[in-house]
């Protein structure tokens, strides 16, 4: 199979005793955009971090590329070059005192040089919009230049997974239109991109699938429409049906488009299907 | 606040040893001779070039000059002050029997020499807190080489206070809109408890970080990017006779 990423059994509790996932199995299709939804405190991040070696299950495992994962710390070097996860927070992942140091951060972490590092550097804040930031100290920013900062250091280091961990929190309209552009741009490059999300339009429109947690397990792991027209399973899992999908329902028990007519993913589609 | 405000691109280029060195030199000439006219020598040509590059408001000229000099003041003035078992030459208090709090000539000039001599030494670190940004002062640790350890540990313990910092203004912030201000009680009380929760969060926000480190491939040593900088000579030698002429003067000033 093309599962770039797939969980066995997942089973992982924090040291305190909080069980926080259970027998999670899920697949994640090389190139394809996968949105992870679920209530607060269902476990999405925590899944995050076993996806990238950081959280280590007790029980259970992580497949990368068909080969389980390797937690010597060489094989957890080799992983986190290929798999790149940007936090939720963005001031838990800045630690260096300039910004330009902190996106070389993992480049050198990978044995680039300092010049190739700052050619990389000045490629990736040209494209994020960062080159007048670069040689600011990190706390003197905003937060959605923090949010920009923390993409960049992940995205330069040009893993063929980017994991992000509800991108749109901290910014305002137009600069999550700018970061979800940005995201749209790495899976045309081909890079597997999987986000957290609570806005449920967003997931319809952007998602080719979709994984679900509810309460540390995974409840639906499959196709974004097929998820969305499941009504129960979007009310078990304390999930909102997204504004689209009560119109097109709406539409469709009034006659005004056919039964088996396509699921429309935004707006525009609504609109050829009305016509 | 200090590393807001704006450098002019020249002093920031140039090579930070140099700065380091002509600093050290500086506060160095002022300890070693103690003469008010090279201190305030070295002052003036200090804040010159403070605000000759960096583009400081007036409020923060102000905020960063005025309570220093202060504070300086204060502990100077107490250091002229001596108890002795003699009545002073300018000024006496009986304080118990034969025991006097007096002011002599003598302290008044130690006074006035403690208190140049640290104003310069200030002066001379705001130069070169203002010109050198944290991580070119990694750079001076770097070439002096100290430990690894040493250069990490001072990288994060700077990021370190800024989150603490803030985790601590906008706890009492948010504890202040909640009427933590009403009594000296409930402020006594608001206080402890955002001290144990900044501990706590702190703590909690290192794992986060650490993880974060991990996650970009941190294996045990943090590396750093090399910066080029420009040697000016004119600066050298600038610096130079600065460093002469704060000697000089001192000398000077020693022998009339
Ligand atoms: N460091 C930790 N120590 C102990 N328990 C934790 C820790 N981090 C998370 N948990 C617990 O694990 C569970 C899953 O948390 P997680 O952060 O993965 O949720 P989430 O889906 O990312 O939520 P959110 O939408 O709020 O980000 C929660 O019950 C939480 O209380
Ligand atoms: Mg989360």
């Amino acid at each position: 199979m093309d599962y770039i990423i797939k969980t066995q059994d997942l089973n992982y509790s924090y040291h305190n005793g909080q069980k926080a996932l259970f027998d999670v199995d899920i697949g994640i299709k090389s190139g394809e955009k996968t949105a992870v939804i679920g209530h607060n405190g269902s476990g999405k991040s925590t899944l995050f971090l076993c996806l990238n070696g950081i959280n280590k299950p007790q029980k259970g495992d992580v497949f990368f590329k068909g080969k389980e994962i390797d937690y010597s710390s060489k094989g957890l070097l080799n992983l986190r070059r290929s798999v790149g996860i940007v936090f939720q927070n963005p001031d838990d992942m800045i630690f260096s005192s300039s910004v330009r140091q902190d996106i070389a951060f993992g480049l050198l972490n990978m044995g680039f040089s300092s010049s190739q590092a700052e050619e990389k550097i000045k490629s990736i804040s040209k494209f994020l919009n960062l080159e007048n930031l670069l040689d600011k100290p990190v706390h003197a920013l905003s937060g959605g230049e923090k949010k920009r900062v923390s993409l960049a250091g992940v995205m330069v280091m040009e893993p063929e997974v980017i994991i992000l961990d509800e991108p749109g929190a901290y910014l305002d309209t137009v600069n999550a239109k700018t970061v979800y552009k940005i995201i749209e741009g790495l899976s045309q490059k081909g890079k597997t991109v999987i986000i957290s999300s609570h806005n449920m339009d967003f997931v319809l429109n952007w998602a080719d699938s979709v994984v679900v947690l509810k309460d540390g397990k995974a409840v639906f792991c499959g196709r974004t429409e097929d998820l969305f027209l499941n009504n129960e399973l979007l009310k078990y899992a304390c999930l909102d049906e997204p504004q689209i999908i009560k119109t097109y329902k709406m539409l469709i028990n009034k006659g005004v488009i056919k039964i088996n007519s396509p699921v429309p993913k935004n707006i525009t589609d609504l609109e050829m299907l009305i016509k | 606040m200090i590393n807001s405000v704006y450098v002019s691109e020249y002093i920031k280029n140039i090579n930070p040893n140099i700065k380091a060195v002509f600093a050290l030199s500086v506060i160095l000439s002022c300890i070693i001779f103690k003469e008010p006219l090279g201190c305030i020598f070295a002052m003036s040509v200090m804040w010159v070039i403070i605000i000759k590059n960096c583009r400081l408001s007036k409020h923060l000229i102000c905020h960063i000059v005025l309570w220093p000099i202060l504070f300086i003041a204060l502990s100077s003035f107490m250091v002229s002050f001596d108890i002795a078992n003699y009545r002073g030459e300018v000024f006496s208090l009986k304080i118990i029997n034969n025991y006097f709090l007096t002011v002599n000539a003598q302290g008044i000039k130690k006074a006035i020499r403690l208190f140049f001599t640290s104003a310069a030494s200030l002066s001379t670190m705001y130069f070169l807190s203002f010109t050198t940004p944290v991580n070119d002062i990694v750079y001076v640790f770097k070439t002096i080489k100290c430990p690894k350890e040493i250069t990490e540990l001072f990288m994060l313990i700077y990021r370190f206070i800024f989150i603490v910092l803030n985790m601590a203004q906008s706890i009492t912030t948010a504890q202040n809109c909640r009427m933590a201000q009403r009594t000296f009680k409930t402020r006594i009380n608001a206080m402890a408890l955002m001290l144990s929760s900044v501990f706590v969060l702190s703590y909690n926000k290192s794992l986060f970080m650490y993880n974060a480190m991990l996650s970009r491939c941190y294996s045990g040593e943090i590396y750093f990017l090399n910066q080029k900088y420009v040697s000016s000579r004119k600066f050298v030698i600038l610096a130079v006779f600065i460093v002469f002429t704060v000697v000089l003067i001192s000398v000077l000033e020693r022998i009339y």
